[in-house]
């Protein structure tokens, strides 16, 4: 009795099992993607303008967003974040990866307090950052430097040229324990007895890093770098927090903000312009796309599989 | 085992939040009960018979602010006297972003507040026309008529807007540093500015401080309108250009020279609110800033300042003088597809006029709306005579926020200009290269 | 486990030699404590001290009603509780959703899995902009912008592809012997799973609802648009108000304040638990 009903009281339960999710997937994932890509195509004043209300345009979108200066300025400032912070995070992490695996004593102190960053909400993460650290008067550069005397410590890392950097450090600095952790992962799932081979042999730690670790770490990298591309085009808390009290600011503005005062019109008295969103959405996905296309042809995933 | 013990703990948070907020939710209600009980207009009239008419308003302000304090307070009294429940809604400055869509998508929303200019002009087609409503409850003689005129100016005459506290702006400075450094006289010319400047540098204290963004926009933006008048600079901003009109560079050096000579403090442009707290720690004399700065300042530093005002001086060759200035309000909207039009018209009215306006003048040492109120707060008051003189009215940074395109980019080349990172042949070609 | 051994043996002269690692994460920790440190001074002190950097000095006493003061009249209170909701609910709903989804995903072959799978995982990797538009007008469209209800069914929606493809691998490590045993008892499958199999994957679920809670604890653009009103507001956007309304009135200690409160129940969750929570992403990442 009960083998011959198995396959199919086992479809049924796939069946009723599956079905939220998939739902789910179609409601917040597949229906917002369509839609998106078909709005970006067409002229669409306010976000919620009845679909009967869009006047296709073509690529018109397309053509007049990558010639508008700001767009095109906060795409620059996404590509330095991904560019000089990617290189920063990713050196750093590994860094203290190799290090923590080296049979450190506190590692799981040191691991613990490094990633705290990554679960402290980012407004509060940026307010510490622009006040306690970045902050002229009081913030602890300008009493560092001013202790040892130095002009450093007039420096004011929230204005002009320096905005975005700072901006920068502090986002970095709290991306460095989740990337840390993932190559901490990877180092520790390696095969041990290729180390102690190397260690026969005479390698030296340094050597067995990049000659052994460094290889076999491609697949983790590839991930970290899948995550950080994810991470980047979601940029918009900070560069929020750093241009207030203002909307946005050339400095530090990203392409997530451009889209959100395009759509929601925050550009002084500019109108609004939903279609244009979706077009700066689809053009992110396109990034996306583009970015896993390349570090999947840049690095072949031939590592172990654990 | 542990980890069995886990779930139950979040499974219990779970349910303890969901309790918690409903019970959250019934607090907040009472507390604004509670607030209407301290009104003293409430006890007679609190025995009101509800209409179950509610009126939902989106307001610009955090409910902490002193601002939302006395409207709350208002509208529960407007309840008490009419049965009339005003939901009030507080989002806070992001309500510029929300509104539209909000509206769009056909939320019922009967008030909401904003910049008046942004009303009049950005999101007029939501805002119904008040201007019979004002006319026959005689509300216009209490307003100030060049905001008036300016919020008719962009509807063909019509009134969208009931504006309510007004600002005007110029110069704050520290009466007691202007005697130490033997100044008796307030500069009205640029060139004067500059020898007071150099008055109160040799006192001791830095002459000015300013803060990047708007801080930097009004010093630019006075100077350019001093020279060129608001259609110049209107002109310089829609039709780039910048390069064309050698009064550009003339407004940058002077500018810059504010900078290059250490008339600014040393930090300055700072980090909103840095710079214009310099005052209040006694370290600053003078900041360009519209009239809430006193208030701010006070409030952040806990500094307590003899307020001195000044407009913007004059310049040699220039169009403007100290009768222009840049003025202007927030402004309440009633939203055009209301069904209470009037009802929020009368209880606007009741925060705009009287004695909540009056409150919220004392509240925020702000100027009072309703021109029947004579009396302005001490720390702005040194402005009032010039505000009843002033004739010609600047928008808010003299219209250089005004074009989306590409405001970054000017406010950027301010920036970079204050900072000295480029000079004024820099900041003519970098903004003229646009 | 092997590295856990040899990290224990605390050896003096290999610990010295391995000085210059020290001093480097070191540095970087006691910066992070420093920091976190000042906040949590700065919150007792009051605006003029801080402002004139002196928020370590405590001249005036330890400034306690700071908090008070953040937490009803700065309404954080408010923000905390509806952020306490809906990282709860989303916690609770995309696992409901997720574990057994990602049980028949990853222990049945059926045509369609393989979709499924690369579905979500391209979900996960969609930035939220693409996607955020029609969900607006989907919401307003329902006339539920409002609501809690509307960003508690968003949130749940966008944890679902993460949590489903991080517990298939959890189900898939399974042994088949227990549904086997199962099965031969009498035992309907849709059972089985409720009363063997989910217990069995408590690790992986356990952590991945962790993640969950933390991911909409932090979250902050999709408050900002569906949850505007002070009412509704999570602690990002309605701490970003307080900072709004903080220069308005200067109150940085209650800004502090309300920045400890917020931080709080994240690190407090994170210290408890990080164990599970680092091997979750050390596991997880590799995996992902």
């Amino acid at each position: 009795m009960k083998g011959v009903f198995h396959l199919k009281k086992d479809k049924k339960m796939i069946v009723c099992f599956l079905t939220p999710a998939v739902l789910m997937f179609f409601i917040i994932f597949l229906y917002p993607v369509v839609r998106t890509i078909a709005m970006s195509f067409f002229r669409v004043e306010g976000v919620s303008d009845a679909v009967s209300t869009w006047e296709f345009i073509g690529i018109e979108n397309y053509v007049t967003l990558l010639q508008t200066p700001i767009f095109l300025d906060s795409m620059k400032n996404m590509l330095k974040i991904w560019f000089f912070g990617g290189i920063v995070v990713i050196l750093i992490s590994l860094l203290f990866a190799a290090i923590l695996t080296n049979g450190l004593y506190g590692k799981t102190f040191y691991k613990t307090v490094i990633y705290i960053p990554n679960i402290i909400n980012a407004v509060a993460m940026a307010t510490m950052w622009i006040t306690a650290i970045f902050n002229k008067r009081f913030g602890f550069l300008h009493n560092f430097f001013d202790f040892f005397g130095s002009d450093l410590a007039k420096v004011d890392y929230m204005s002009g040229s320096a905005k975005f950097w700072s901006l920068l450090a502090a986002f970095c600095f709290g991306s460095v324990g989740y990337y840390m952790l993932i190559f901490m992962g990877g180092i520790e799932r390696l095969p041990l007895d290729m180390y102690e081979a190397a260690t026969i042999d005479g390698a030296s730690k340094t050597k067995q890093f990049t000659r052994i670790t460094l290889p076999l770490l491609r697949g983790v990298m590839k991930t970290c770098l899948t995550f950080w591309s994810i991470g980047v085009v979601g940029f918009f808390v900070w560069s929020q927090m750093w241009s207030a009290p203002l909307a946005s600011e050339l400095s530090t503005t990203t392409p997530f903000v451009y889209m959100y005062n395009i759509t929601f019109g925050t550009q002084g008295n500019t109108f609004r312009n939903a279609a244009m969103g979706a077009t700066v959405g689809v053009l992110m996905a396109l990034t996306v796309l583009v970015v896993f296309f390349l570090i999947n042809l840049l690095i072949k995933d031939d590592d172990v599989e654990v | 085992m542990k980890t069995s013990k886990l779930l139950k703990v979040v499974c219990g948070v779970c349910a303890a939040s969901m309790m918690l907020t409903a019970c959250g939710g019934a607090a907040s209600s009472t507390s604004s009960t509670t607030n209407s009980e301290s009104t003293p207009a409430t006890d007679s009239t609190s025995q009101t018979e509800s209409t179950g008419k509610t009126l939902t308003y989106w307001s610009m302000w955090n409910s902490t602010e002193g601002q939302a304090k006395v409207i709350q307070e208002a509208a529960d009294a407007y309840e008490a006297a009419t049965g009339i429940k005003i939901n009030i809604e507080w989002k806070g400055r992001d309500v510029k972003n929300l509104i539209a869509p909000a509206l769009d998508a056909g939320e019922k929303i009967d008030i909401f507040d904003q910049d008046y200019v942004f009303i009049s002009n950005t999101a007029s087609k939501y805002a119904a026309d008040v201007t019979d409503m004002v006319e026959e409850a005689g509300l216009e003689e209490h307003m100030l008529p060049v905001l008036v005129e300016t919020a008719k100016s962009y509807n063909d005459g019509a009134l969208k807007v009931i504006p309510y506290q007004p600002y005007t702006s110029g110069v704050w400075y520290n009466k007691a540093m202007f005697e130490d450094a033997g100044i008796e006289k307030v500069p009205e010319t640029f060139t004067e500015l500059l020898d007071v400047c150099a008055k109160l540098k040799e006192s001791g204290v830095n002459p000015m401080a300013c803060d990047q963004g708007d801080g930097t926009a009004l010093l630019m933006g006075y100077q350019l309108a001093r020279y060129l008048g608001q259609d110049g600079v209107l002109d310089l901003v829609n039709n780039a250009k910048w390069g064309e009109v050698e009064e550009v560079k003339k407004a940058a050096e002077d500018i810059h020279s504010l900078f290059a000579n250490g008339y600014m403090s040393e930090y300055s442009p700072s980090n909103y609110p840095d710079g214009q707290n310099e005052l209040g720690y006694g370290e600053t004399a003078m900041v360009l800033q519209a009239s809430w700065v006193p208030n701010e300042i006070t409030q952040n530093t806990g500094a307590e300042i003899d307020w001195g005002f000044f407009p913007w001086p004059a310049v040699e060759g220039g169009v403007d003088g100290i009768e222009a200035g840049m003025v202007g309000a927030q402004g309440y909207a009633i939203v055009e597809t209301s069904e209470y039009k009037q009802e929020a018209f009368d209880f606007i009215q009741t925060v705009v006029t009287g004695e909540n306006d009056l409150k919220m003048a004392q509240a925020v040492s702000s100027i009072p709306a309703d021109t029947a109120n004579t009396e302005w707060p001490l720390a702005v008051s040194g402005a009032e005579p010039y505000f009843k003189e002033m004739t010609i009215s600047y928008l808010w940074a003299v219209g250089l926020q005004e074009n989306g395109n590409y405001k970054d980019y000017i406010q950027e080349a301010i920036n970079q200009l204050c900072k000295q990172e480029i000079d004024a042949t820099g900041f003519v070609d970098s903004l003229s290269g646009l | 486990m092997k590295k856990f051994k040899r990290a224990s043996t605390l050896d003096m002269q290999k610990q010295l030699r391995l000085l210059p690692g020290h001093i480097v994460v070191g540095l970087w920790c006691l910066f992070t404590i420093g920091m976190l440190g000042w906040i949590v001074a700065a919150s007792l002190s009051t605006s003029p001290e801080i402002m004139r950097g002196e928020a370590l000095k405590f001249a005036t006493g330890l400034h306690f009603e700071n908090y008070v003061k953040a937490w009803s009249s700065n309404n954080i209170s408010v923000f905390f509780l509806n952020s306490l909701l809906y990282a709860s609910c989303t916690m609770v709903g995309s696992l409901a959703i997720s574990a057994p989804a990602a049980y028949v995903l990853g222990r049945y072959v059926f045509f369609g899995n393989k979709l499924v799978r690369n579905g979500f995982i391209t979900a996960m990797s969609l930035p939220q902009i693409m996607i955020v538009l029609p969900l607006f007008s989907l919401a307003t469209s329902a006339e539920l912008t409002g609501s809690k209800v509307v960003l508690i069914f968003i949130y749940i929606g966008m944890q679902v592809p993460y949590t489903t493809t991080f517990l298939i691998s959890f189900f898939s490590n399974l042994s088949r012997v227990y549904e086997e045993a199962a099965a031969i008892d009498g035992c309907p499958p849709m059972k089985t799973f409720w009363k063997i199999m989910l217990p069995l994957a408590q690790p992986g679920i356990v952590t991945v609802g962790i993640f969950n809670f933390m991911n909409i604890w932090n979250e902050y653009f999709l408050s900002l648009i569906f949850a505007s009103s002070e009412r509704n507001m999570s602690v990002g956007p309605g701490l970003k108000s307080v900072l709004t309304a903080m220069q308005y009135t200067g109150d940085w200690g209650g800004l502090f304040a309300a920045v400890v409160i917020v931080f709080l129940p994240t690190l407090v969750l994170f210290l408890c638990l990080s164990r599970t929570i680092i091997s979750g992403i050390t596991a997880g990442g590799v995996k992902g």
